[in-house]
């Protein structure tokens, strides 16, 4: 599924991979129009991931059908070069809004850019928690986390649920602090820290989306933790046949969220 | 994965336990469904699984899914007991203490 919206995309936007594959000159970063220079990264990405995804799915069926090793393209996608790109972007509008969609870039397109995520991260925590755009990166510095970046990430995030102008962001903020805590919570009381942070957006903001999705990130803590009454799902089979979790009261379920793809 | 639940649901089909699948092939769709078929046979699938899709929100939502294969462990009662053991020896050694609490518990209303 996920092949065909890269598909689709790049359906839409081919005139600047064009440009970019034919080598053109480009002018010096900072003398970019921001939004064009990002869009061409994003159009750029796409393809190489795209070219990457088929690439590695016939490497790994090859191996498969020789009984060889995991090939070893499969775990490395072309990202590096243009995480590259988005840091000298980023370096190029230092300081302004412009670069936090470049940092933005890193922190969800990075796969093996660990340096690159943290700095980028720290960037965002010491010169734009205030700013209007941040909004956008919010939802994934949970990713972050998974570079080393956990420190960084927790001082942002403080920063714009404290004093954020926008009251959406700081709200957006404390959703994303609340879900990442609830991740990381070994202990009762830091699933009650997490739980007030989901708990205050209420009283930050009355964004029916974002009041929703603390909503869910609540019924996480409330319904889904170990020692809960698991929630009945009421359903139908494959073939469209309804039973519900509840029928198997009285035994041992293990519950498997799967597919076969 | 798929070999292993196979095991565990043959080892077990005397006791108190039911491996139960949320899956999201798509199978609210024809050709979803076709596919599906055709792959539980060669794979063994003889478990139930609820249709992901269709409903809404969808039951992974509900149960806030960030990535699949994701495991719960449910007892006899219907409580979360464990969330996402993936190693099979450890899998098996939280199920065996499991169904053998509900075993008890079976019991003991006897």
């Amino acid at each position: 599924m996920r092949r065909t919206v890269l598909a689709a995309v790049l359906l839409l936007a081919p005139p600047a991979f064009v440009a970019a594959q034919a080598g053109e000159t480009k002018p010096a970063p900072s003398q970019q129009d921001p939004q064009a220079a990002y869009d061409e990264l994003v159009t750029a990405l796409n393809k190489a991931m795209s070219d990457w995804q088929t690439e590695a799915q016939a490497a790994i069926e090859k191996a498969q059908k020789a009984g060889e090793a995991f090939p070893a393209i499969a775990m490395q996608p072309p990202t590096k070069e243009f995480i590259s790109r988005a840091q000298e972007l980023a370096g190029a509008f230092e300081g302004k809004d412009d670069a936090v969609r470049f940092l933005a870039f890193i922190v969800k397109n990075a796969s093996n850019e660990r340096n690159a995520v943290r700095k980028a991260v720290e960037t965002l925590a010491a010169k734009h928690a205030g700013s209007k755009a941040i909004a956008d990166v919010l939802p994934f510095l949970p990713m972050a986390t998974r570079f080393g970046a956990s420190k960084s990430v927790m001082a942002l995030l403080d920063q714009v649920a404290a004093d954020h102008a926008d009251a959406d962001c700081k709200a957006l903020a404390m959703i994303t602090r609340g879900t990442l805590r609830l991740q990381q919570a070994q202990t009762d009381e830091q699933r009650k820290a997490a739980e007030k942070d989901l708990r205050d957006v209420a009283a930050v903001t009355k964004n029916a989306e974002l009041l929703a999705q603390a909503k869910d990130a609540l019924f996480e803590i409330e319904n889904l933790q170990v020692g809960c009454t698991a929630p009945d799902i009421v359903g139908v089979d494959v073939e469209g046949v309804p039973f519900k979790l509840s029928d198997y009261r009285g035994k041992v379920v293990l519950l498997d969220f799967w597919g076969f793809w | 994965m798929i070999p292993h639940e196979r095991s565990l649901v043959e080892k077990w089909k005397d006791k108190p336990f039911a491996l139960l699948g949320v899956n999201s092939d798509g199978t609210d769709t024809e050709e979803g469904l076709k596919k599906y078929r055709e792959e539980a046979k060669t794979m063994g699938v003889t478990w139930r699984s609820f249709r992901d899709e269709g409903s809404t929100p969808k039951i992974s939502d509900t149960w806030r899914v960030q990535g699949w294969p994701t495991l719960y462990f449910l007892d006899h009662e219907g409580v979360i007991r464990h969330k996402d053991v993936r190693d099979d020896a450890e899998m098996e050694k939280v199920l065996a203490e499991m169904i053998e609490a509900a075993e008890a518990a079976a019991k003991a209303k006897k």
